[in-house]
C-alpha cells in the first residue's frame, strides 16, 4: 500500500511567494494499481520556524478528488493560498510546508512533504 | 475457520472436523491453503474427492478453487487434508466471497459445506506522484 513519489521534492520549491495569495500547482499522478481507484487529495500547510521546527498546527489549503483507471496518468492543478493565521504572524515564519494527503477508495495511502513556499 | 452443511444429504458417511486457514483477508492473486480435516466412523476405509472453492453463491460461478483432491480416511480415523487455493484477480479494490467446500463420492456430490465467515480480497492500492511543478 503507498504512494510513491518519482519527483525530487527540490524542484518544488517556491520562493518569492506570500501570504494569501493564489499559487498553482500543477500535480501528474499515476495509477499504478490493476483496478480504477476513486483518489482524494488534501493539501495542508504547516508554518516552519527558522530553527527548522514545525509548528504543530495544519490548515488545509485544497482538495480535490479524480478516478484513475487502472494505468491512467493524469494531471491536476491546484489552485491554492497560504493561508494566514494570528498566531503566526506573532513570530517570522520563513516558510510553510505543504504537505500532500492522498486516499484512494477511502483508504489513507500515506502523507507526501513536497514542498516549502517562501514567506516574506 | 467454523463451516455447516449447505447442501446434500442430511446423513453422510463424510463426517467434517474442522477447516483451518489464516486470517481470512487475502490479497488478491495470493497463494493460501486451507487445510480441511475429515473423520470416517465406519469400520471400513472411504475413499473422497474435494474441493474448496470461492463463490458468492453455492451454485457459482466459482472464482477461485482448488484442484479437486483425492483421499482416503482409514476406518474410524481422520485426515487433514490441503486445499490450496490462488485468490482471483479483482477489477475493484475489495470484494468477499463465501467459501465453500463440495466432497463427492466416485464422482458424485455428497455433501457441500460452507464456511460461517466470509473472505475477503482485496487490492493494494497504489499511487505514484510523477511530478509536481508551480504553474
Amino acid at each position: 500500500m503507498g504512494i510513491e513519489l518519482a519527483c525530487p521534492f527540490q524542484t518544488a520549491f517556491h520562493s518569492g511567494s506570500g501570504w494569501l495569495q493564489i499559487h498553482t500547482l500543477s500535480l501528474t499522478l499515476h495509477n499504478l494499481s490493476p483496478v480504477k481507484l476513486n483518489c482524494s487529495f488534501e493539501l495542508s500547510c504547516m508554518p516552519i520556524m527558522e530553527s527548522g521546527d514545525a509548528w504543530p498546527a495544519n490548515e488545509k489549503v485544497w482538495d480535490a478528488s479524480l478516478e484513475l483507471d487502472a494505468g491512467e496518468t493524469k494531471v491536476l492543478g491546484m489552485n491554492i493560498w497560504v493561508p494566514i493565521m494570528p498566531i503566526w504572524t506573532t513570530y517570522a515564519w520563513p516558510k510553510v510546508a505543504l504537505t500532500l494527503h492522498v486516499w484512494a477508495d477511502s483508504i489513507y495511502l500515506g502523507g507526501v512533504y513536497f514542498a516549502d513556499v517562501q514567506v516574506p | 475457520m467454523k463451516m455447516q452443511k449447505v447442501e446434500g444429504k442430511a446423513e453422510v458417511d463424510v463426517q467434517l472436523v474442522e477447516v483451518e486457514m489464516d486470517d481470512p483477508s487475502f490479497e488478491a492473486e495470493s497463494v493460501h491453503t486451507a487445510t480441511a480435516t475429515f473423520m470416517n466412523p465406519k469400520t471400513a476405509p472411504i475413499t473422497y474427492g474435494a474441493q474448496l472453492y470461492l463463490a458468492k453463491t453455492v451454485s457459482g460461478p466459482a472464482v477461485a478453487s482448488s484442484p479437486v483432491v483425492d483421499f482416503t480416511v482409514e476406518a474410524k480415523g481422520t485426515l487433514a487434508v490441503p486445499f490450496v487455493v490462488t485468490m482471483p484477480a479483482l477489477s475493484v479494490v475489495s470484494d468477499s466471497y463465501k467459501v465453500y467446500l463440495l466432497v463427492a463420492y466416485g464422482g458424485t456430490p455428497l455433501v457441500t459445506f460452507v464456511g460461517v465467515e466470509d473472505v475477503a480480497v482485496y487490492i493494494t492500492p497504489s499511487i505514484q506522484l510523477i511530478g509536481i511543478g508551480w504553474v
